[in-house]
């Protein structure tokens, strides 16, 4: 209903009243009644007063909040579209966004530089700025759209263009092949809106560097040791061009790598043959029983590997691959001698252990000669007679745990035959260590001759 | 193990010494070719505590508990209405067999056997009950009106001799239960497709088992039987190199006439140790009963050795074939090895052991016999024959009493007698010298 018709049904209700009151109880008591109305009607307007204001800060409190968020989006959108120039022109995006700025500026909404909500905002209404409120976020939306639209295609022509440049790097021989294939993963991800786009831009452009950075230090590596084949001092001031990165640092390293590959090609050639020469000695050493089957995996693993070295810049892997075959050869040195050792304190505990089982002791002097910092022949020289000594030892224990192990069920088959032939020689046993079962009968039944390898009853 | 789709075995056990075995194999030795398909057999003692029997197998591994209250609730059949058991007189396990036989056919019907399943029946040959019913038992599954599948199912006997020591009455038992086993009825047809003996006694001296107690002693024979059926089952399964199928097993010694055999087993051989030929030298010294190798016609021999090392070609089925022949010539009767040999190595991915079992077969029975044979006639003049019938009482009870007719008994001495001139007479012609080739070649018209 009307205020105003509330407010003429109000004074024609007490107009009505007071009538009343005076054609019943005349006018003393009317002018009471006029009295009262007075005083309510000022406590009333005191109170209506009192209420208003409070509503209307609350109104403008609201109010503010509304513009901050405008003002948020709005400058986080225009950083954003500012970000997006360093890939395509946003010129006509932002010019649409100052008029944006200026037409709220124009409104007496924000200050100047749009950083400050004027006061003046207290005057309009909630409606009229909640209406501006949603016609600059559709605005914002739309130019984002289009930003998109035409950040998008830039993106992909960029992201293609660092690709491109990591292949010719790998193509080179820099091995960047695991990086490549990451890099690769993350420039694949689909990405919706400008900031996702923006985002996905960094972490290309960040790890495009860090692989660029890494074949920067292989080239280093590379051009140190070729120093000692050849001049690099060209090289090496053509380095550390790349290393700043900037455009031409990827044809730079290409050409470095050239260079580098003809110094150091005869190195790796040799190197290359030596390594896979001494892999295939061990290898050969290797194929026993007491080694475990992944210590042999691990060193054909590297064989295989740095057999399918060709390039001569991946002298400095072939390098790596060496000290690592160094250290796995004496890594398994070490364990199976912690084997040894081990066999041989439950030996020694045995009856019979020192007629029947013998120890080598140039083993540990053979261990000893192991050294990894010796050069590869040398090292692989050492390795391989202390492996032999190693295995012939931990075949010599496993003869003597077996002959035992086994004896109990042995030992009624020699007796059978000593029975049945009075003689048993190791050829009438189709056992394992015959040889040794017949020692063993023997040194366990004094009543019986071992005579050339052959037992006898006594 | 995996499981075959081929033949599926079941172990029918009566008494109480086959009880022990089955439920030992049941608890312990779980074969998937056999599964759940295991069926006790006792009469009324065993009713009132059957924890009796399994005492000592459930003290010694407390852990069988379970099985045992799940062998108690499905797989236990008690028949017959004596007040305590067959008293060690095969007659009243015959006849309490026979009064029961709807109860005891129930029970087996439970067991799903079908097709071209094996039933493995399994006694002690010394006693009443398993010695009295599994003979009458096979011979109405195999002929009657109730045969699970007519025709088809194959029938195997484990019979197991007392000790040496023991009481006549339990010789005579054994000479009446082999024969029984072997033929049966009224026209004497073949019972049993093949017979299984092992010895007590025999298989004690084998192992070298010297525990003082009775119960550790059947218990570790009781483990060397179940190895044995075991080893049986192997070369039918997927993992043989060369398959001996229950057909192989009983056909052709059926058709000789003699089919009684005896497992000889090396088992827990080292393979980097031992070679075949070793582990068949070692298992033909310990026959489960006592018999002389070289007068055996037929051997099947079962190796089980790890896949490993088959792969490697450490061991081979074609050099087993070899072996086998030269080991056949060395140690079976006659100078071309017997006239019967199949050979088998399976391969295993659960032992690392080499495991050798020779199922020698058509032995003579010599060995057996004069072991039984005195006190068989101990006990047999001691009873009193009264108008053509013999009556037999338990001494411990005589509520237990049962008349047998001299003529059964006659028969049963004629049959055994019979089967043993089949058999020495199939030895005396394994024996013989070779023919005359060239007489022979002319003779068939070259």
């Amino acid at each position: 209903m009307n205020e105003y018709v509330v407010t003429f049904l109000a004074i024609l209700g007490t107009l009505a009243v007071g009538f009343a009151l005076l054609v019943r109880f005349g006018v003393s008591e009317v002018a009471y009644f006029g009295i009262a109305v007075l005083l309510l009607a000022i406590f009333g307007s005191i109170f209506y007063t009192w209420w208003k204001t409070q509503t209307d800060k609350t109104i403008n409190k609201l109010k503010v909040e509304i513009l901050m968020k405008v003002r948020d989006d709005y400058w986080m959108a225009r950083r954003l579209m500012e970000d997006a120039q360093d890939l395509v022109s946003m010129e006509d995006i932002l010019q649409n966004m100052d008029a944006i700025k200026e037409g709220l500026v124009g409104q007496k909404l924000y200050s100047r530089d749009m950083k400050k909500i004027e006061r003046t905002v207290e005057k309009m209404t909630l409606t009229s700025i909640e209406q501006e409120s949603r016609r600059v976020e559709q605005r914002l939306v739309s130019l984002e759209a289009l930003a998109v639209s035409s950040y998008r295609p830039s993106l992909e022509k960029y992201v293609e263009e660092l690709r491109g440049n990591l292949r010719r790097l790998e193509d080179a021989g820099y091995t960047i092949g695991e990086r490549v294939s990451e890099f690769n993963i993350k420039a694949g991800k689909t990405a919706k809106g400008l900031r996702e786009l923006i985002e996905k831009k960094k972490e290309v452009t960040e790890d495009y560097q860090d692989i660029v950075a890494q074949c920067v230090r292989e080239a280093t590596e590379l051009s140190a040791m070729a120093r000692k084949f050849g001049d690099v001092t060209a090289i090496d001031e053509m380095i550390a061009r790349a290393r700043g990165g900037g455009p031409e640092a990827v044809e730079t390293l290409i050409e470095v790598r050239g260079k580098l590959r003809e110094i150091v090609s005869d190195v790796f050639a040799r190197q290359l043959n030596k390594l896979i020469q001494n892999l295939e000695k061990i290898t050969k050493v290797l194929d026993s029983e007491h080694v475990a089957p992944r210590d042999r995996d691990e060193i054909a693993g590297i064989l295989a590997y740095v057999k399918a070295f060709e390039d001569p810049g991946l002298l400095v892997e072939l390098q790596r691959h060496e000290t690592k075959f160094k250290n796995m050869v004496s890594a398994i040195i070490q364990k199976l001698d912690t084997r040894l050792h081990s066999l041989a304190s439950d030996i020694k505990a045995q009856e019979l252990s020192s007629k029947l089982w013998k120890e080598d002791p140039e083993i540990p002097a053979l261990i000893e000669a192991v050294d990894v910092r010796h050069p590869l022949d040398r090292f692989t020289e050492a390795s391989r007679v202390a492996l032999e000594h190693i295995l012939a030892q931990l075949d010599e224990d496993k003869a003597f745990m077996k002959i035992m192990e086994n004896y109990p069920k042995v030992e009624p088959i020699i007796a059978q035959q000593l029975r049945d032939r009075k003689e048993v020689g190791p050829g009438d046993l189709t056992i394992k260590y015959a040889d040794r079962f017949l020692t063993l009968y023997h040194l366990k039944n004094p009543g019986t001759k071992l005579v050339r390898g052959k037992l006898k009853v006594g | 193990m995996t499981v075959d789709e081929g033949t599926r075995w079941s172990i029918i056990a009566s008494g109480e010494g086959a009880n022990r075995i089955s439920f030992l194999y049941y608890a312990k030795f779980r074969n998937p070719v056999i599964g759940d398909r295991v069926l006790l057999l006792n009469t009324s003692t065993a009713d009132v505590k059957p924890e009796k029997t399994f005492d000592y197998i459930l003290s010694r591994e407390p852990g069988f508990r379970e099985t045992f209250e799940k062998i108690k609730r499905e797989k236990i059949c008690i028949f017959g209405k004596s007040p305590s058991g067959a008293g060690n007189n095969w007659k009243v396990g015959e006849n309490e067999a026979r009064e029961d036989f709807d109860t005891i056919r129930r029970y087996i019907a439970n067991l799903g056997i079908g097709g071209r399943d094996v039933i493995m029946g399994i006694t002690t040959l010394g006693g009443g009950t398993g010695n009295g019913s599994l003979p009458y038992i096979m011979n109405r599954l195999k002929y009657g009106d109730v045969a699970v599948s007519p025709g088809e199912n194959s029938y195997m006997a484990f019979g197991i001799l007392p000790y040496d020591f023991e009481a006549s009455q339990r010789f005579f038992n054994t000479v009446c239960g082999i024969t029984r086993l072997l033929k049966f009825g009224e026209e004497g047809r073949q019972n049993a497709d093949m017979l299984l003996l092992v010895d007590n006694s025999q298989v004690e001296n084998i192992l070298g088992i010297t525990s003082d107690t009775r119960e550790e002693r059947y218990h570790r024979i009781n483990q060397e039987i179940i190895k044995a059926i075991s080893m049986m089952i192997a070369p039918g399964g997927r993992q043989a190199r060369s398959t001996i199928d229950i057909s192989d097993y009983y056909q052709l010694p059926s058709n000789i006439g003699t089919y009684h055999f005896t497992p000889c087993m090396s088992l827990g051989n080292d393979p980097e140790i031992f070679s075949i030929e070793t582990a068949l030298d070692t298992a033909i010294n310990r026959p489960m009963v006592p018999v002389d190798p070289k007068t055996a016609t037929m051997a099947y021999i079962i190796v089980v050795a790890p896949e490993k090392y088959i792969e490697r070609g450490i061991f081979s089925q074609e050099e087993l074939e070899r072996i086998t022949r030269d080991w056949a010539v060395k140690n079976l009767a006659g100078r071309r090895g017997g006239v019967l040999r199949y050979s088998s190595l399976v391969s295993s991915n659960e032992k690392d052991t080499l495991d050798v079992m020779i199922l020698l077969g058509g032995f003579s029975l010599k060995g057996i016999i004069s072991k039984c044979l005195q006190k068989y006639y101990d006990f047999k003049e001691s009873l009193e024959v009264d108008r053509g019938h013999i009556e037999v009482a338990d001494a411990d009870d005589p509520r237990i009493r049962v008349r047998i007719r001299v003529e059964d008994i006659e028969r049963i001495e004629e049959r055994i007698k019979e089967y043993i001139s089949i058999t020495e007479l199939k030895i005396k012609r394994a024996k013989k010298r070779e023919i005359d080739l060239q007489a022979k070649l002319k003779e068939w018209g070259f």
